[in-house]
């Protein structure tokens, strides 16, 4: 498999280590659980923002959106606000 | 950006920073005026915004993340502070920023949330940030919140001195066999043991 003679040998020597600790037959059934979990997040992560076309500045186009609403908290404010809705 | 080391083939890996809700608030609470005076001056003349703009500047690159459930919790409080059109605003310009990932509430993070409010007894909030945060591969949550910032590092350091353990409880709950769990607790032991706090100004 390409993927596994092209990582870096910390990586084997860490596969290898987490093979045998958690009792996997080998460090090919290891990899393919790291890679099976590393897909659902970046499943998850994919889901969370399909259809979005990015660009590189959004935030900033809309730069002072909340400006007056901060201005207006006093210190530490913003903080107990939201915590508050699970106190 | 951050780095985070060099592998024996000089390969990089990226460092992945978790930024909480506050944050998030206060990078839309920068105003061209304070942009200005940042780049002019060094600072925007709040020490919070300063924090908030070094992050805005640096998004597209890569390398920051906010989970679901902190856009949920900072929309939330744009509507109550602010207004509805605005919460829908402020969702749409974090959905479309370039380099900015959005982590999932996966079920896996629910265990883990449960390990940590019944292991260190803290807030049931915390502890699925924190649970997302070492799932998806975060390295370093950022945040305005102390306490938040406090229940990270405590967890840090139980998870370097004893590791992380799922409570047989919660393995019952999620009905998690023996190896689901062991794995469970090694990825978030090594996640937690190597997780750092970038405390920002409130």
């Amino acid at each position: 498999m390409k993927v596994w003679t092209t990582i870096d040998r910390d990586l084997k020597e860490e596969l290898a280590s987490l093979s045998k600790d958690m009792g996997f037959k080998g460090e090919t059934d290891c990899l393919r659980e790291a890679i099976r979990l590393g897909a659902e997040n970046l499943r998850a992560q994919r889901s969370l923002s399909a259809g979005l076309s990015k660009s590189r500045d959004s935030i900033l186009a809309v730069a002072g959106l909340l400006a007056e609403e901060y201005e207006r908290m006093k210190p530490r404010e913003l903080e107990l606000k939201t915590r508050a809705r699970w106190k | 950006m951050e780095v985070g080391c060099f592998g024996s083939y000089g390969v990089v890996a990226m460092a992945l920073t978790f930024v909480d809700a506050n944050i998030l608030f206060k990078m839309f609470a920068v105003s061209r005026k304070r942009l200005e005076g940042y780049h002019e001056k060094g600072t925007s003349g709040s020490k919070a915004l300063d924090h908030a703009i070094d992050i805005l500047l640096n998004l597209y690159r890569g390398g920051y993340s906010t989970s679901e459930l902190a856009l949920l919790e900072a929309c939330g409080v744009v509507a109550r502070v602010g207004n509805i059109d605005k919460a829908t605003l402020f969702l749409r310009a974090v959905l479309e920023q370039e380099g900015f990932s959005i982590l999932g509430v996966t079920a896996l993070v629910y265990p883990l949330a449960y390990a940590f409010v019944l292991e260190y007894g803290i807030g049931a909030r915390d502890a699925l940030h924190l649970g997302v945060a070492t799932i998806s591969g975060v390295n370093r949550v950022a945040t305005s919140d102390i306490e938040f910032a406090d229940g990270v590092e405590k967890i840090g350091w139980g998870a370097r001195s004893r590791g992380i353990k799922i409570p047989r409880i919660v393995e019952a709950m999620y009905g998690l066999s023996g190896q689901e769990r062991h794995i469970l607790e090694n990825r978030a032991t090594s996640a937690l043991s190597k997780m750092e706090t970038e405390r920002a100004p409130p």
